[in-house]
């Protein structure tokens, strides 16, 4: 009976937590970050990347429930993450795109069609 | 019993359908790759975690155990009976003491990364259609030890194994109970299927092992074993004083991204028994990811890495014990603190049916942008039951129970794993 109350009570509510709309830009300086460090092992310039990031843009709120009909929904076919697929394309990039495309970070940026659709301040950044 | 878990299945389920998530199934949705959180759980399932694993297994627990039983059956033979087999001492097998142990042992962790999914049932409510769900990381592991005379053998097994935790909590942590046992039968076949890693939708597990020997060197005892995943694993231990060295060596003996070197659980003669307890000092790197750099024109991998060293005093007046880490790379900082309180004898048990451990402390991790970690200090807990069984005669076995949150050591193979919670049991049987 012990460990039934137990389960129950532990047991209550879901595991799920739905996700902010700020993930796909956040994970888009995630994955720069990830990518030079892959590519350099420079642990401190690729946490200075993820800095850069978010000193030369701002992140867009994606509404997951409505935007499902956003103009760049399925810009690759029957791909549902499309919101993630700046995230994904920058962290796919060959190890000589990253290096050199170096701090430009709208160079990173232009891997993916989808990354203006999250991320504001393309174009604006990089000198 | 079989009513008891029936009416917590029908509860869990219940639970679920009340929530309106009982539609948002695993096989109804997948990862999104590109993800912080979908990168963190395959990092979850590094090859360099199950090698880890297995090798931190050994140490921790199949060496330590084969010891003491080498030790009761070297007081069985001084007290006359023969120590085990002892019918074998006639004969050809004369001056052979054979003696080891088996060990087995099953980590929980709940919540190891957090991976967002897609989920593209039209039932699923739409809060959820893009949620992240924990992944939950299943260790078990299976070893074993043995000595005949100077020469002996040792076998240490690690699979790995995670999944996206279940909508409802109540099924995940039901599912954490059942996983464990199951995992425990692919053990048996590492042997056979090596190192693997295999992902498969949402998820997915690797496995290693260690196979090798043992000789003692009557002042130490030297280890060397193969690794599945391609790497050497060299050990020595001594047994007066308490010094120790590990390592597993990659690509040629020209990478050694792993190791742990210093002494354990030195005695300082009386001053020990008179409360002053047992001084630990050691350092240990482990690799944290891995990196492809060019070098010359060619692609070489190189580890990052976490390096610490650590002090520890155990047994003070009998009954606490105090640590403390210090990092040196990648960042210079202290690592982790920790104190903890224990019933007497729970460092070198037999007379007691239960012993038990708490330790509290923090946890410091480094800036990782690139897993997603703003880094910075996390409190830990521990605690730790241990009943010792006396079978007959010399043969003995161990049941240990731990319950941790944020262990450091954990921390430093899964740094993103901060706040999760694992649960271990340990069966140590010596023969």
């Amino acid at each position: 009976m012990t460990a039934l109350l137990l389960a129950t009570v532990l047991g209550c509510g879901t595991t799920m937590r739905p996700v902010e709309g700020t993930l796909p830009c956040e994970d888009t300086a995630v994955a720069i970050s990830r990518r030079t460090f892959e590519c350099t092992a420079d642990r401190d310039l690729a946490n200075a990347r993820y800095d850069l990031f978010f000193e030369q843009y701002t992140c867009k709120t994606v509404d997951f429930e409505t935007d499902v009909d956003a103009p760049w929904y399925d810009v690759i076919e029957d791909a549902p993450g499309d919101w993630f697929h700046c995230s994904w394309a920058v962290g796919e990039l060959p190890c000589e795109l990253v290096e050199e495309y170096g701090d430009d970070l709208d160079r990173w940026l232009s891997a993916s069609p989808v990354c203006p659709y999250v991320i504001d301040g393309i174009g604006g950044g990089a000198e | 019993m079989i009513a008891l878990l029936l009416m917590s299945i029908l509860a869990l389920t219940s639970s679920a359908r009340a929530q309106g998530i009982e539609d948002c199934l695993n096989d109804d949705s997948y990862p999104l790759a590109g993800t912080s959180g979908y990168a963190n759980g395959l990092d979850a399932l590094r090859i360099n975690a199950a090698t880890y694993n297995a090798t931190a297994f050994a140490e921790r627990s199949i060496f330590p155990a084969a010891i003491e039983a080498m030790k009761a059956d070297e007081k069985a033979g001084e007290d006359g009976d023969g120590g085990m087999l002892g019918a074998t001492k006639q004969g050809p097998f004369s001056g052979w003491d054979p003696g080891g142990a088996l060990v087995y042992e099953v980590n929980q962790t709940y919540g190891v990364a957090r991976v967002p999914v897609w989920q593209y049932s039209p039932d699923c409510p739409a809060e959820y259609r893009v949620a992240t769900r924990p992944m939950d990381l299943t260790s078990a592991n299976l070893g074993a030890a043995g000595r005949y005379g100077r020469v002996g053998f040792f076998f240490s097994s690690a699979i790995v194994y995670g999944n996206l935790g279940e909508p409802a909590r109540s099924q995940r942590i039901a599912l954490g109970v059942v996983m464990p046992v199951v995992a425990t039968y692919a053990l048996a076949t590492t042997p056979f299927s090596g190192n693997s890693q295999v992902i498969q939708g949402s998820t997915a597990w690797a496995t290693d092992f260690i196979g090798g020997v043992s000789a003692d060197l009557e002042l130490v005892e030297v280890r060397a074993g193969y690794t599945a995943s391609s790497g050497w694993y060299l050990s020595a231990g001594e047994q007066r004083i308490g010094l120790f060295g590990n390592t597993v060596a990659r690509d040629g003996f020209s990478r050694f991204d792993q190791f742990a070197a210093g002494a354990k659980r030195v005695k300082w003669g009386e001053l020990s028994d008179k409360g002053v307890g047992r001084s630990t000092l050691f350092a240990r790197q482990v690799p944290m990811g891995e990196a492809e750099v060019d070098e010359g024109g060619e692609r070489v991998t190189i580890a990052d890495k976490l390096l610490t060293g650590h002090v520890r005093q155990d047994d003070i007046m009998g009954r606490f014990d105090i640590a403390f880490g210090y990092a040196f790379k990648p960042t210079t900082s202290v690592h982790d603190v920790e104190a903890a309180v224990h019933s007497r004898g729970f460092s070198d048990p037999g007379a007691n049916p239960v012993y038990w451990r708490i330790a509290a402390g923090m946890v410091q991790l480094p800036t990782q942008h690139y897993y997603g970690l703003d880094g910075g200090t996390f409190l830990s807990v521990r605690g730790e039951v241990l009943a010792p069984l006396q079978i007959r005669d010399r043969h003995a076995a161990d049941l240990a129970f731990t319950l941790m949150l944020n262990d450091e050591e954990q921390l430093a193979v899964f740094p993103f794993a901060y706040n999760a919670v694992t649960w271990r049991l340990n069966v140590t049987g010596r023969l």
